[in-house]
């Protein structure tokens, strides 16, 4: 599969502060990669150094086979991007600061911002200016912007902070119809992660500066699978009982808990024989890893303590 | 950069704040030249003094002259359209909107630079424009002769390149702070200061040649000796080319 964007060993330092170490990410061709990170942990500084507002101290950028030069500045022009919040001109109606800057890029495709506006939604805005836009709207100016060039390759920060849930789907829909429709690759940063989850196909941990994991969403759903969870008085005992029953997949976490993987044996039947053995069960549920949980986990297995 | 010329003359003319401006310019020099009033800026007034005894009627030619004195004007009248241009790109932060997309830093930069020349070119044609048709058809428009041709152009080009060596260092400021309000101070006040200065430090002859403003406002009816005009050509060129290069040079140091 095609790398679009490769970062090796990047690195950046304000100063003193090291606020990237080391990170390296791959993103392949069609991929929506989900950056997740907390406020503070790196996310809008890699998205900068990937569009050159700032420059890395170490390491190399790859973008679409490119890493040096006016060569990479130029296979930015594949790129389009809203980068922390949505900008244009604010005397500007929505349809006049497409054609403002579709007359700077050069676009020569007459219908190219109709389509654009029509594409994002804001084809009967009419008179209204970008400064009165409400931020929903703002969020759909700066992806138009960023869709003119039509590019193969879209760099969000955090979009849909601050949108109310109706935006946020309708966002998420924009974003999936290009993604299925153009194969256009997305990467997005947010710390939103349920709906950074409905979103991606892959996503980057970022912690401290440092990529601590990448995932696909496939080899995350297979390690967050659902399980049993299980507390009890006395786990050995407990155990025995379980294997009695034919169960082997489990793990005890420590000594009241047990997490049961293997699901064909229902809750109701489990209960029972260990109640039949005197095992005292405390409580018994059903549970599933999701994004933020595994996030969580990542974080503090880091040694980072923070809550996200 | 004609992209960027292309874009911005849509974003002028597509904002109230262009027509205010423009409107302004016009009102101020149908009023001076049908009323036959000078007004200047700043603390040099020996130019003003000397046209005050100025009383019969101004023809486009005559008009065209005394008008040379109020130039320094459009410093404030090419400073909104400047800002409207370039100053709102770094205090909303909107050159991300390019630069992300495949433009160096170095062709924004000329980019911007080739607009905010096209807006003191702009203001000069309507300032001298609006003055020889005004007075042109009111009160005739007088003998146009070659010498006064060739004064005026030279007068003109002259002014230019001192509006333009002010602006250099408000496009430093600009460019080093990223405050549209810093810019817009330096724009006022340096003129000011180096006129206080020139005047305080006599003694110290350069000082005179970096007084952008009176020379502007002088241009026409001061005689300058060929060396003292090519000093005072060499500062402005200086000032706008090691403004230029270090504007530059900070710009694509900058972590944006």
């Amino acid at each position: 599969m095609e790398d679009i964007l490769k970062l090796d060993q990047v690195s950046k330092k304000f100063g003193r502060q090291t606020v990237l170490k080391d990170v390296s990410l791959t993103i392949h061709r069609g991929d929506i990669y989900g950056l997740i990170g907390r406020n503070g942990a790196g996310k809008t500084t890699i998205l900068k150094t990937i569009i050159r507002l700032i420059q890395p101290t170490h390491g190399a950028i790859t973008l679409f086979g490119v890493s040096k030069g006016s060569a990479y500045i130029h296979q930015l022009s594949r790129t389009g991007s809203i980068i922390e919040s949505p900008v244009a001109v604010d005397q500007l109606t929505a349809r006049q600061n497409l054609i403002y800057y579709s007359k700077i890029h050069g676009v020569v495709d007459p219908s190219a911002v109709d389509e654009t506006l029509k594409f994002v939604g804001l084809n009967a805005t009419g008179k209204k200016k970008f400064k009165n836009f409400s931020l929903g709207m703002k969020q759909k100016m700066g992806l138009a912007i960023a869709l003119l060039n039509k590019p193969d390759f879209l760099i969000l920060d955090e979009p849909i902070n601050g949108l109310d849930p109706i935006a946020i789907v309708e966002f998420r829909e924009l974003l999936l119809k290009l993604n299925q429709t153009q194969q256009m690759t997305i990467l997005i940063s947010s710390h939103i992660l349920e709906e950074l989850y409905q979103l991606a196909t892959r996503f980057g941990i970022l912690n401290n500066g440092t990529i601590v994991k990448e995932i696909t969403k496939r080899e995350f759903e297979q390690q967050s699978r659902e399980f049993i969870k299980l507390e009890v008085d006395n786990p050995d005992l407990a155990t025995n009982v379980l294997r009695q029953l034919g169960c082997q997949n489990f793990k005890v976490i420590n000594d009241h808990l047990i997490n049961i993987y293997q699901l064909d044996i229902s809750n109701a039947k489990i209960t029972e024989e260990l109640i039949n053995n005197h095992v005292q069960v405390i409580t018994i549920s059903r549970e599933g890893l999701n994004l933020e949980q595994y996030f969580k986990q990542l974080i503090e297995g880091t040694g980072d303590e923070q809550h996200v | 950069m004609f992209n960027m010329i292309r874009g911005d003359t849509y974003r002028l003319l597509h904002s109230k704040g262009f027509y205010i401006t423009e409107f302004l310019l016009i009102i101020l020099v149908l009023t001076s030249v049908l009323t036959g009033t000078l007004g200047t800026v700043g603390v040099q007034t020996e130019s003003l003094a000397k046209m005050q005894d100025v009383t019969s009627v101004w023809n486009a030619v005559k008009a065209m002259k005394l008008m040379t004195i109020m130039a320094s004007f459009l410093i404030y009248l090419i400073l909104p359209l400047f800002i409207m241009t370039t100053g709102f790109e770094f205090s909303r932060r909107s050159y991300k909107n390019l630069l992300s997309s495949g433009m160096t830093r170095l062709n924004y930069f000329f980019s911007k630079y080739a607009v905010f020349i096209m807006i003191v070119c702009l203001q000069f044609i309507l300032f001298y424009g609006t003055t020889f048709l005004g007075t042109g058809l009111k009160n005739g428009f007088g003998t146009l002769t070659a010498n006064f041709g060739l004064k005026i152009s030279q007068t003109i080009l002259l002014q230019i390149l001192f509006i333009i060596a002010i602006f250099s260092v408000s496009i430093l400021v600009l460019f080093v702070t990223f405050s549209t309000i810093t810019a817009v101070t330096t724009t006022i006040i340096f003129p000011l200061l180096i006129q206080i200065m020139s005047a305080i430090f006599n003694k110290v002859n350069w000082i005179k040649y970096f007084d952008f403003q009176s020379i502007i406002d002088n241009a026409y009816f001061t005689h300058l000796s060929a060396q003292t005009l090519t000093y005072y050509i060499l500062a402005a060129s200086g000032t706008i080319l090691i403004c230029g290069f270090l504007s530059i040079y900070v710009f694509k140091q900058k972590n944006l």
